[in-house]
């Protein structure tokens, strides 16, 4: 029996174009945020994993009830530091809010709020 | 050696007469009886149960409840020679210095004594416990162990030892150990199946006079004595003093309304909060009972004396109950945490958190009598429970600080997973540790009995016991009541010199 190749390599073609389509379907919300600029990178920016800050930020912004961007990231930039150092300065005066119970620095879960607010307004 | 001797066997209408008479076999009762052991007083104790449990004996704890649900009160205790200790977990640990303070942050708060009187109490309270070595906070000095660095903060880890009874794995019962103990002092008799019933007090209610006792079977007599301890458990004590009403119609020692009122007992709110561990696993002290230093030990976390001076936070202890799997949110918040502080959490490992706390006394938890009576025609005792959302809210302020110790010190994170009332009661255990129904204080109007649990009024009744603890800690009381009854052993032995 002879095998050709023309269907074997169509339908390895059609398997990896499938994927291709699945991936981008997933990956492209996540890239195009990225890419998309948001009046707050000096802040978002300092968080290497957006889509996990995300996920802790709603959970602020539930908590909160009322949250503004602005406002919380106004705030931040008052205070003068990296996000870290106000961290640290927050933790050691007590300044702490909770993300689902979760026990976080007041800048911290403000930064992860604001994510997650530009998360919703991009996405 | 002398036998037991079972009430039901006395012919009804009998009178005895002792020095001194002891109401109840548990840890307090059996504790001041071998503590008497090589006085000249002459001792009659009065058990209700046998060396075995008995449902129509354990029914005479039954009665009804009313407020925050708790535990059945035919079940949170045990009728039979050694009291409750028959069903205890063993945990021991000293109360803490702050815990016998007046603090005017707190109302009702404070022991008529500090600490230090009860300290030397403690090592022999040790040895009847057989917790072993007395080494609690000193664990780390006497064995290697590496505690979860948490740098400053409000929290600090903690030790509690475990009673161990000399050949079982179980707790020291302590009827079933001391047994044989309590037959060879010469000077002691001890009556099984007999109940004290009532407390005749003099017309002028100044002493009392004879106590009155029944048998299931029928059997009744009377005990005439010089002096009486009652050792028959906080709810217990206060339902005999206020059902003896024929002289002093509040009941005995009532006349400030105060007998049977600060009832309380540790709240266990199971799987409140999570603890993640930045650095890998935490050391097995925290997640079981472990053999070292020649004791059983098992290491937990507490509020430091400072933080709870600064935060007006009362006492708690909080264990490491098993391993957790965090959720995506749980995932996140570790990742991000991490990262933006500049941990490592490659190793992190979640744990469930489990605690027992300490309510603020409250005059409105309180036994009272029911209008059922027991087959001894004794009236039922009525439980009225209740634990404050301010209670939550201390214990709540403390895990915070932990989290934010956790945090700033790199250790770890926290997640609290309780918030509003209904959440705490979901699954609210409690530790069946009953006290505060006969509180110590020098004032007559504001505790039952002075500082030795004389009852104030009567020149000879004494209260012994957990029931005496005006302020609670977190501890569990067993060890506690036991070196606060040696040091009420030392006291009757003045009174007989």
């Amino acid at each position: 029996m002879s095998v050709t190749r023309r269907p074997i390599v169509l339908s390895a073609l059609a398997i990896a174009g499938v994927g291709m389509a699945a991936g981008i379907a997933v990956e492209a919300p996540r890239l195009l945020r990225k890419r998309i600029h948001s009046p707050y990178d000096d802040i978002t920016g300092q968080i290497p994993d957006q889509d996990q800050a995300a996920k802790v930020g709603r959970t602020v912004i539930a908590s909160l009830g009322k949250f503004e961007s602005a406002k919380a990231a106004n705030s931040l930039r008052t205070r003068n530091g990296t996000l870290a150092e106000l961290a640290k300065a927050d933790l050691k005066q007590g300044k702490m809010l909770e993300a689902g119970g979760w026990v976080l620095p007041e800048s911290l879960a403000l930064a992860c709020a604001i994510v997650a607010d530009q998360t919703e307004e991009t996405g | 050696m002398n036998s037991f001797i079972d009430a039901r066997a006395l012919p009804s209408g009998t009178t005895l007469e002792t020095d001194l008479l002891i109401i109840g076999g548990g840890p307090a009762g059996i504790t001041l009886a071998l503590a008497l052991k090589d006085s000249p007083i002459a001792v009659t104790l009065l058990e209700s149960g046998g060396m075995e449990f008995d449902g129509p004996t354990q029914n005479l704890y039954d009665g009804p409840e009313t407020g925050t649900p708790y535990l059945p009160l035919n079940g949170s205790r045990m009728r039979f020679l050694g009291g409750s200790t028959n069903h205890w977990g063993g945990w021991c640990r000293p109360l803490e210095k702050i815990d016998f303070e007046q603090r005017d942050w707190l109302a009702h708060s404070g022991w008529p004594f500090g600490r230090e009187v009860l300290e030397p109490y403690y090592p022999q309270a040790q040895e009847l416990v057989e917790a072993g070595p007395f080494i609690y906070d000193d664990a780390p000095k006497r064995f290697s162990v590496t505690t979860l660095a948490m740098g400053d903060g409000g929290l600090e880890t903690v030790w509690f030892q475990f009673s161990k009874m000399r050949g079982s794995v179980l707790p020291t019962h302590f009827g079933e150990r001391y047994a044989n103990d309590l037959k060879k002092i010469p000077n002691l008799k001890l009556y099984t199946h007999a109940n004290a019933t009532a407390l005749r007090l003099t017309s002028d209610g100044k002493l009392l006079k004879h106590v009155e006792a029944a048998t299931l079977s029928g059997v009744r007599f009377t005990v005439v004595p010089k002096y009486v301890v009652l050792g028959a458990g906080a709810i217990e004590n206060a339902r005999l003093m206020l059902a003896s009403n024929d002289v002093m119609k509040s009941g005995v020692g009532n006349a400030n309304d105060l007998v049977g009122r600060y009832f309380s007992d540790h709240p266990i709110p199971g799987n409140n909060a999570t603890l993640v561990t930045f650095a890998g696993r935490l050391s097995p002290f925290y997640l079981g009972t472990q053999h070292a230093g020649g004791a059983h030990v098992r290491a937990a976390f507490a509020p430091t004396e400072k933080f709870r001076r600064l935060r007006h936070v009362l006492g708690s202890l909080i264990t490491v109950d098993g391993g957790a799997k965090l959720d995506s949110l749980g995932e996140a918040a570790v990742q991000t945490a991490a990262e933006a502080m500049g941990y490592d959490a490659s190793r992190a490992h979640a744990y469930t958190i489990g605690c027992g706390f300490e309510p603020a006394p409250d005059p409105g938890r309180r036994v009272t009598l029911d209008a059922a009576r027991d087959a001894l025609g004794m009236p039922r005792v009525s439980l009225n429970n209740t634990i404050s959302d301010d209670d939550f809210a201390r214990y709540r302020a403390t895990l915070k600080e932990w989290g934010r110790q956790l945090l700033a010190s790199g250790a770890g994170l926290l997640q609290i997973h309780h918030s509003t009332r209904e959440e705490w009661l979901q699954g609210l255990d409690w530790g069946n540790h009953h006290m505060g129904t006969t509180r110590m204080h020098a004032d007559p109007k504001r505790g039952v009995t002075d500082a030795n649990g004389l009852v104030h009024g009567i020149g000879n009744l004494f209260v012994s016991g957990s029931g005496l603890f005006p302020t609670y800690g977190a501890s569990n009381p067993t060890m506690n009541l036991v070196a606060l009854t040696l040091r009420l052993a030392d006291h009757l032995k003045g009174l007989f010199k």
